[in-house]
């Protein structure tokens, strides 16, 4: 692949970025003075193993089916974009139903309230599957 | 709607298909053998094949049976487990095959290989060798569970550890992970996602996590299983609902012990295992013309040795009751997809008289949760 032919796959990926970050991003509203904390809950017969990002920046690994992350004061978090995958793997079983009834749910807290985000789940190929999510964080 | 609709038309063209492919004879004596364990108990009985069954590990939600000699009806397999709760929050891997971590004790439930409990329904409309001279109808009901299970309970526990270590390492970047979730459907994500493993940048994140990957893809077995199944038949004498019914009962127990013989290689895509099974039966037969019942139970043992998709056997059964003898046959089977498998099989059946044994048969397994 040529440098030229490199260069125009890596503006039109940014372009697409760029369109559907502006198009239809989730927003994640968050009252002004709030703690947020990001909680993971994963209910899944495969092996999975998770991560979180904050602006392109991993801030949590994790290898638990629930675990939590505190993302800070809102203050530092508005306009930055989290997202989240976890990536699933199956030995035991058929993959489908596996993947059928796999729940994952993000759960963004602060204060005395709760905003949940829901995965869609993807088949990667015969073992594979992975669930992911991504949203902007606005203050209020 | 329209995936139902081609899943319907190809389960009627492989059903078509396979009731085209009698490599055996029509006329199969009760004891004759199928010797796929991968059959449901349903189908065992009906297919006049009693022999081992135990329960696979990579069991469906929906299986349909069909096997070389089964003529003009279908047997459907159905596992409760994945249509039951569906909205459990608590699942987890090592609760899936029965083992629980509490800091550092390891505890496991032997009997968690229950789940897999499976029911089945068969129906054909068949000759029976030395009864009746044309076809009958015949209905079939059964169940398999796997009674006991034991896996190394530590090893299971290290298994899940290593691979959801390497799991946790994949990071999508968050421009794939955005055209994804604008995606519609899940081939269009599942696409973008795979287009990315292809690319430059993916190969060089992710590659070489996905290549760690590979020698965990090997199937792992129970140090001991046993599976124990059930079927019961029906058939009506004069193809009237309100005709006399003649019955058949089928009871089978299989106990497994499995030795891994590539343990820490690295190098083979499979375990390879050499299995030791216990088998044990009891069968009534009504289908005989004198009115009388025919009971018997087997009792024997099967050598396996099994390398991937391959795996070679040899089984010796003795038969008690008022009908006797022994079985001895060799047998082949390969595994072409995870759906599809081929058993073939030769050797010595019970009967003194025409009592050479040369099978092939197909089996396959349709998903309908498979989004």
């Amino acid at each position: 692949m040529t440098l030229f032919q490199k260069l125009s796959i890596f503006l039109v990926n940014c372009n697409y970025y760029k369109l559907f970050k502006k198009l239809s991003m989730k927003i994640i509203k968050i009252p002004k003075g709030s703690d947020v904390k990001l909680q993971v809950n994963i209910s899944s017969e495969a092996s999975v193993g998770s991560n979180v990002s904050l602006d392109d920046v991993i801030i949590k690994r994790s290898t638990a089916y629930n675990f939590t992350k505190e993302l800070g004061k809102i203050e530092d978090l508005d306009g930055k974009t989290v997202s989240g995958s976890s990536n699933f793997f199956v030995n035991i079983g058929d993959i489908d139903l596996i993947k059928t009834n796999t729940i994952v749910e993000y759960r963004f807290k602060f204060n005395e309230e709760e905003k949940k985000l829901t995965c869609e789940k993807t088949k990667l190929n015969g073992r594979m599957f992975v669930a992911f999510f991504i949203g902007k964080i606005e203050m209020l | 709607m329209k995936s139902k609709i081609s899943l319907f038309g190809l389960i009627v063209f492989l059903s078509i298909f396979s009731f085209g492919q009698n490599t055996v004879s029509p006329d199969i004596p009760l004891s004759e053998f199928n010797m796929s364990n991968i059959s449901s108990p349903a189908f065992v009985l009906i297919n006049e094949s009693p022999s081992e069954v135990y329960v696979p590990e990579n069991l469906k939600a929906l299986v349909v049976h069909s096997t070389s000699n089964f003529k003009g009806g279908l047997s459907v397999e159905l596992m409760p487990y994945y249509y039951i709760n569906t909205e459990s929050k608590d699942r987890n891997f090592l609760k899936f095959v029965g083992i629980k971590k509490t800091g550092e004790r390891v505890s496991q439930n032997p009997f968690s290989g229950l789940n897999t409990t499976t029911i089945s329904f068969a129906y054909a409309n068949k000759e029976f060798e030395n009864f009746l001279d044309d076809e009958r109808k015949v209905f079939s009901v059964g169940a398999r569970t796997k009674l006991l299970r034991f896996y190394n309970k530590q090893e299971m526990v290290d298994y899940d550890q290593r691979v959801s270590k390497i799991l946790q390492d994949i990071d999508w970047p968050p421009h794939i992970v955005t055209q994804a979730n604008e995606a519609n459907t899940e081939e269009e994500r599942s696409k973008i996602l795979n287009n990315y493993l292809e690319s430059d940048e993916g190969k060089a994140k992710i590659g070489a996590l996905l290549k760690k990957l590979e020698i965990y893809k090997k199937p792992i077995k129970p140090i001991f299983q046993m599976d124990g199944a059930i079927g019961y038949s029906t058939l009506f004498k004069e193809n009237e609902i309100n005709s006399a019914t003649v019955n058949r009962l089928g009871i089978w127990l299989t106990s497994e012990f499995s030795l891994i013989l590539n343990k820490d290689s690295e190098k083979s895509k499979s375990n390879n295992y050499f299995n030791f099974f216990i088998v044990g039966r009891y069968v009534e037969d009504g289908f005989v013309n004198d009115g009388s019942k025919l009971y018997y139970r087997d009792f024997g043992g099967k050598i396996e040795l099994e390398l991937g998709k391959m795996s070679f056997s040899y089984e010796y059964i003795n038969r008690y009751g008022n009908e006797k003898g022994s079985r001895s046959v060799g047998n082949i089977g390969l595994l072409i997809s995870k759906d599809i498998s081929l058993i073939g099989g030769f050797g010595k059946d019970f009967s003194s008289e025409d009592n050479l044994i040369a099978l092939f048969g197909i089996n396959w397994g349709v998903n309908f949760n498979n989004n």
